[in-house]
């Protein structure tokens, strides 16, 4: 049994974004788990300078309710 | 120059009127300030994420504006909070100069429809989505680790190849010093 790691690499760096927006709610959503967690950097792999920015981003958008704090007990 | 860029959001059961009016009152409010507009555009009604004093949709609006001063911004945000029909707003200064946008963006508005009518559609289906998922993922697994095992494989036997090449170049390399230095000692002779 073999186990092969899958290489990481910063989502924003591959696609030349340098600034993230926090209107941008499609981008948002791939760096946050179904119940609206913000997914760690280890995980996601994306660079340090990008994930601060990304991070301030998510929380902007929870406060103006275009991204949701939690998806628990919420109602469809 | 600084730029700032506010969304705020207005009850969405006030009619259109209402709400333009809403749109110039706090235009009017702002360029009372020496502040010039750059954008004042009208998002939509959305579904907000989470209720916000029992309202479950919210008419968005964006204002993008640049000013020298930044002192007026605190007495700016208090009307905003006096203004009843404002349910929330958000004030954040911009790094760089705003692009005008001159139509209304019914794309933003559009794409949120249409996700949640997605999410919809899979939730009635997901049992069969997520049976043909599961198989196609374990499938798919196994087609990975057989790949994974080729290709050590074949990195192996690369391996012992260059290794053997390796041991090939050493002894041609000693049999060359060895021819040279025989060829010396016969000169010397």
């Amino acid at each position: 049994m073999t186990f092969t790691t899958k290489k990481k690499y910063c989502y924003f760096k591959e696609n030349g974004i340098t600034f993230v927006d926090y209107k941008d709610v499609k981008l948002l959503r791939r760096f946050v788990t179904d119940q609206g967690k913000i997914i760690p950097r280890r995980v996601t792999g994306s660079s340090a300078k990008m994930h601060r920015q990304l991070v301030r981003a998510i929380k902007q958008s929870r406060n103006i309710a275009l991204m949701p704090f939690t998806n628990i007990g919420v109602d469809g | 120059m600084r730029y700032y860029e506010l969304l705020y959001i207005v009850n969405p059961n006030l009619e259109d009127d209402r709400i333009n009016a809403i749109i110039d009152e706090i235009g009017n409010e702002v360029s009372k300030f020496k502040v010039s507009i750059i954008n004042h555009n009208l998002w939509g009604k959305k579904r907000l994420a989470y209720p916000i004093k029992n309202n479950k949709y919210g008419t968005y609006i964006l204002l993008q504006f640049s000013s020298e001063q930044f002192d007026f911004l605190i007495e700016f945000e208090r009307s905003l909070i006096l203004n009843k029909s404002v349910i929330r707003h958000q004030l954040v200064r911009l790094d760089e100069e705003p692009a005008k946008v001159e139509n209304i963006e019914p794309i933003i508005d559009n794409a949120a429809l249409l996700n949640d009518e997605e999410t919809d559609v899979l939730t009635d289906d997901s049992n069969v989505v997520q049976d043909d998922a599961e198989m196609i993922e374990v499938v798919e697994k196994a087609e990975i680790v057989e790949k994974a095992e080729k290709i050590e494989e074949v990195e192996k036997e690369e391996d012992t190849i260059e290794t053997e090449k390796v041991d090939d170049s050493d002894v041609k390399e000693s049999k060359v010093i060895k021819e040279i230095k025989e060829g010396k000692k016969e000169e010397e002779k």
